[in-house]
């Protein structure tokens, strides 16, 4: 099926890539720094790896959604849902972006065994994150908070010391997840397997990393401490409390890839999870797979989440807002005919 | 053979390469001071004078660059001292100002200059005629035609040098400097010369009021070239054809004759053409046609020329590169009244091929053209002997420009813009090919690189923001890029000055120069580090080690996002110059791991890295290394994606 392809032809040069990390690290011929993914060289092994696991190359949805989410009907908007509530971590660790739900699950899952550790996303002041394998509490409370830079995770799982014995539980984008679902498939068809449990992030873009000098140009000796998307839009925060950036200066560095995107609220994850737009400290969260249910109920039942029910208005919102990404994207899409 | 060159044993008869004829000629002539830049084809003559200098009681140097060498000679020649300097035809085009104010100002002690071209530029970037520039500089200059011509026309052009009081001119050419032939030796000069002081009314100053003085010199060297030895006829009185040869041109011309006689088969021909020197005897082709050899190319003796041409049916010219000798024999008969002959050479239109260098096989051609015979069998081109696949030039294995070029390359990808990379000369002109994987796009002479680059990163004012990058060699950086950087720093343009710091001259074969620490004649000296010397022109300037390629490219990526000029040495020595001086490490790869052709490798060592040592066993699908050839750097250990690859660190040899 991916013979065709070429990923620097079809995905690199296209400014398709989303820095998934899904086949970085794994392969001599794909070189990062920064946000920039590069193919200095010609690689002759052409139906590999790297086609099989890119998640802006085609996927088949129904596929995966089968292998992993089991037969529920999908929402033509935001995908399975085996449940959906306001949740948010009964104690929330510092810095979390939301409700602190997802370090709540992964603290759970810690402790439960469901992985015995995490893939996830760390910076310092939200700038150049950098991705590592959480295995305590303080790992988890290290990776507090959302990072808007790309950033490219999944290359971890290409650590050819990594064993797959051992089961992991990994946090990402929602185009992260869906290169994880195929990540699996490929290892399953290669002969590894290794039980790995997914929180999706709901996510609308994601910064280039040029955004950085374009916040040392805007506010000049500041150092950044956090950055958050509110209903205000963008803000910053330098240390002197939450500073609203230009709309314009944020659309100028959204990463390419992003334009192109259809998924807002990670539809192929065991469970994702976004802000409450509502109510600050709040999360929307939707279990969407059995493997998600048992997680997020464990977690509950011990008592380290508050559950609410999902308001119906807030949901309509929800996929109206999830269809509106989704309609833009494929707009994009039949405009360039990529 | 070199012991022969310092025999004192008169009369004797050696097999020598030219460049030690040269030797030879240098100390029968008694110099006492040489100096000279390396450069293909002369760079051995004072690699041997270095070495010998101290035993003949002269001095030897390596020069900075070519105006260093011939300003010291010309500081030499003052004291009356007998000074040779030398180099190679791009040398030359470097010291033009100080070879035409030499020719103003005239010399004391003799001063000759010996230039060697490299006709189809096989170790050059080009095949510039250097004899173009005698005629520029307005002195006299003198072209071997032999080996043994090459030995004695050094002491012949002393003599002239010191009766003229003008510095003369050698022209060699590649077949002549590093071909071999049989040359009887002269007389060693028992001592040297004793030097003169500088009286308080000596003068050596090249100023235009020395004009016309300099022309009665040239004057004066016409009417003794007249004469000269090193002009020879050979032929019946009056030829149909006379041909009119220099340099190796006479040689060539004799070969063809030779086999144009006897319809002799290629094979054979070639294989005898340059060491052949049998007299001219037989009939028919033969009789018909003479050889007048030109030893004293500049200014050509008038009255010989004309006289044999008066005497010709045709006239042939027969020399190496520019149509030079051709288009003085036209000047000289052009100036005489009522008298015209056929002249055939070099041309679009010509018989000979106005680039590349003359061989038996296209001389032949000619002159079978010129008499309007049959050549006998067309020269066929020459088949690539059985078995050798051709292989395009690469660097040597665990060379550090290798992995310079590998990190700049992805270093210049990965900032996403299309980088622009300025070559210099060098071994790391091989970056303009799959070596360095074609990133070197502007290449000119030595030091036109960061000129070059200093220009572009001039240019962000009209919004050009593509990165630049320009190397350079460390001899190249003391040759000639200090003025392009002390311009590219004083005007901070933007751009990125790679200097590749492998401690040696190793393209033209390891000439020390003022960074290593060791002079030509052996001598220690204290080095100049290159370093320093950015740091002390104000240039933010980083070192790093190429071996470290991951390190690399982050660094050359991080300097490259910064504007202004950034100065970056890659440090590592020359492996070829440095291998017995280090303990060599075992490299060898695990089959169980190795990759090979699958997805997340596709031979990446051998068929991206390209290392020589980095080999393909076809048999297993698996890579391997070239233990022989293998330098045991370990870059290719660091690259393997699979961990493949397996280094014992120093394995004792
Ligand atoms: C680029 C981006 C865009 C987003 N856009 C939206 C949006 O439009 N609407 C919305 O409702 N929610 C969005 N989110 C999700 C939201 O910001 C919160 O991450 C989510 O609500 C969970 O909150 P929390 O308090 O439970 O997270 P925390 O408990 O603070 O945990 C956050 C976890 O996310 C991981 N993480 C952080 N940054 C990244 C990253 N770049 N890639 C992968 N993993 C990461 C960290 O490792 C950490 O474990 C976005 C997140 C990101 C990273
Ligand atoms: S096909 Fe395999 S080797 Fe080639 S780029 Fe993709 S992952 Fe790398
Ligand atoms: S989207 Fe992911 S898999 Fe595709 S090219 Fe980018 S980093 Fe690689
Ligand atoms: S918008 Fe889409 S492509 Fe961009 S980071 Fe989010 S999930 Fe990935
Ligand atoms: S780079 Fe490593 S894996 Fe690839 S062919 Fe060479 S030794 Fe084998
Ligand atoms: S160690 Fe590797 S890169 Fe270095 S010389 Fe040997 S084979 Fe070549």
């Amino acid at each position: 099926m991916v013979a065709e392809f070429n990923l620097k032809r079809d995905v690199l040069q296209k400014g398709l890539c989303t820095l998934c990390g899904a086949c970085m690290d794994g392969c001599p011929y794909l070189k990062n720094i920064a946000d920039h993914l590069v193919m200095p060289f010609q690689c002759s092994a052409g139906e590999g790896r790297c086609l099989a696991v890119c998640p802006c190359l085609p996927t088949d949805w129904e596929d995966v959604r089968k292998r992993f989410l089991g037969d529920s009907a999908a929402d033509p908007d935001i995908g399975v849902i085996a449940g959906v509530y306001k949740v948010r971590a009964k104690h929330p660790i510092s810095r979390c972006q939301n409700g602190g739900t997802v370090s709540a699950l992964l603290a759970y899952g810690m402790d439960a065994g469901l992985g015995e550790s995490a893939l996830l996303t760390r910076s310092s002041g939200g700038l150049e994150p950098e991705p590592f394998w959480a295995k305590s509490p303080e790992d988890i409370q290290e990776a507090a908070g959302s990072k808007y830079f790309a950033a490219g995770s999944l290359r971890l799982l290409n650590d050819r010391h990594r064993q797959w014995d051992k089961p992991v539980m990994v946090v990402g984008r929602p185009c992260q997840i869906r290169a994880l679902r195929k990540i699996q498939i490929h290892e399953q068809s290669t002969g590894h397997t290794s039980p790995v449990l997914s929180i999706g992030l709901f996510c609308t873009w994601q910064l280039s990393w040029s955004f950085g000098d374009f916040l040392a140009q805007e506010f000049p000796g500041k150092k950044v401490q956090r950055i958050a998307i509110s209903l205000q839009g963008l803000e910053v925060d330098f240390g002197e409390g939450p500073q609203p950036v230009s709309m314009d200066g944020v659309r100028a560095h959204m990463r390419s890839a992003c334009h192109y995107c259809l998924d807002m609220t990670a539809e192929l994850a065991d469970i994702a999870v976004g802000a409450f737009e509502q109510e600050a400290g709040w999360n929307t969260l939707i279990v969407r797979s059995k493997a998600g249910m048992d997680w997020f109920e464990g977690a509950k039942n011990r008592g380290d989440l508050l559950v609410a029910a999902y308001p119906e208005a807030e949901l309509q919102r929800l996929k109206a807002a999830a269809h509106n990404k989704a309609r833009r994207g494929l707009e994009k899409i039949r405009s360039e005919a990529v | 053979m070199e012991w022969m060159t310092t025999l004192d044993s008169p009369g004797k008869v050696f097999l020598l390469q030219g460049n030690e004829a040269i030797v030879r000629g240098a100390l029968e002539a008694g110099i006492h001071f040489a100096a000279a830049y390396p450069g293909s084809p002369s760079s051995e003559i004072l690699t041997m004078l270095g070495r010998i200098a101290d035993k003949r009681g002269f001095y030897a140097e390596w020069s900075t660059n070519e105006t260093c060498a011939l300003e010291a000679c010309m500081g030499a020649s003052f004291a009356h001292a007998r000074s040779l300097c030398i180099m190679k035809q791009n040398g030359l085009m470097t010291v033009g100002d100080a070879l035409h104010t030499c020719g103003l100002s005239g010399v004391k002690g003799g001063l000759v200059l010996v230039v060697a071209d490299d006709p189809s530029a096989h170790s050059s970037t080009n095949e510039f005629d250097s004899r173009n520039m005698a005629v520029s500089a307005n002195i006299p200059m003198l072209e071997p035609s032999t080996i043994q011509d090459a030995k004695d026309m050094i002491p012949y052009a002393f003599e002239l040098s010191e009766q003229l009081q003008q510095i003369v001119m050698i022209r060699t050419v590649t077949r002549i400097n590093h071909g071999r032939s049989n040359v009887v030796l002269g007389e060693l000069p028992k001592s040297l010369r004793p030097l003169k002081a500088i009286g308080e009314w000596d003068r050596f100053v090249g100023i235009n009021w020395f004009h016309e003085s300099q022309w009665e010199k040239m004057d004066q060297a016409g009417e003794i070239f007249e004469k000269s030895p090193f002009n020879t006829y050979e032929g019946p009185e009056k030829p149909a054809l006379l041909i009119i040869t220099s340099g190796t041109g006479r040689l060539y011309s004799r070969e063809a004759l030779d086999t144009l006689e006897e319809g002799m088969s290629v094979e054979v021909f070639r294989n005898h053409w340059f060491h052949s020197r049998e007299a001219l005897d037989t009939p028919e082709v033969r009789n018909k046609i003479g050889i007048l050899s030109i030893g004293t190319s500049w200014p050509l003796p008038e009255r010989l020329v004309l006289g044999h041409a008066k005497k010709a049916g045709k006239i042939l010219v027969v020399e190496e590169v520019d149509p030079f000798l051709e288009r003085g024999v036209a000047a000289i008969l052009g100036k005489e009244k009522d008298f015209s002959v056929e002249i055939l050479g070099k041309g679009k239109n010509g018989v000979l091929p106005r680039v590349f260098e003359l061989d038996p096989d296209r001389v032949r051609n000619a002159i079978a053209k010129a008499l309007g015979v049959d050549a006998k069998d067309e020269v066929p081109a020459p088949a690539p002997a059985a078995g050798v696949t051709a292989r395009e030039l690469t660097f040597c294995a665990g060379c550090p420009h290798r992995a310079t070029f590998f990190i700049v390359k992805q270093a210049l990808e990965l900032t996403e813009t299309q980088g622009v990379v300025m070559g210099d000369i060098g071994c790391y002109t091989l970056g303009a090919q799959r070596a360095g994987h074609y990133l070197i796009s502007f290449l000119g002479c030595m030091g036109a690189g960061i000129n070059a680059a200093e220009g572009l990163g001039q240019l962000n004012r009209f919004g050009f923001d593509q990165p630049v990058v320009a190397f350079s060699g460390d001899s190249t950086f003391f040759h000639s890029c200090l003025p392009g950087l002390v311009n590219a720093r004083y005007h901070n343009a933007n751009m990125l000055f790679v200097i590749l710091d492998n401690s040696a001259t190793a393209m033209t074969g390891f000439q020390p120069h003022p960074g290593i620490g060791r002079t030509a004649m052996g001598h220690p000296a204290e080095p100049v580090s290159i370093q320093k010397v950015v740091e002390a022109i104000g240039c933010p300037v980083t070192t790093a080690d190429p071996y470290d390629v991951e390190g690399g490219i982050r660094l050359v990526y991080d300097l490259l996002k910064q504007p202004g000029l950034k100065v970056l040495i890659f440090q590592q020595p020359c492996v070829t110059a440095h291998i017995r001086t280090i303990e060599k490490t075992k490299i060898w790869v695990d089959p169980e791991l190795c990759r090979g052709d699958a997805c997340g490798c596709g031979r990446f060592c051998s068929r991206i890295w390209g290392c020589p040592a980095n080999i393909w066993d076809d048999a297993n699908k698996r890579a391997a290394i070239d233990e022989v050839v293998c330098a045991g750097c370990g870059v290719c250990v660091s690259l393997c994606p699979a961990g493949a690859i397996k280094m014992v660190e120093k394995e004792a040899v």
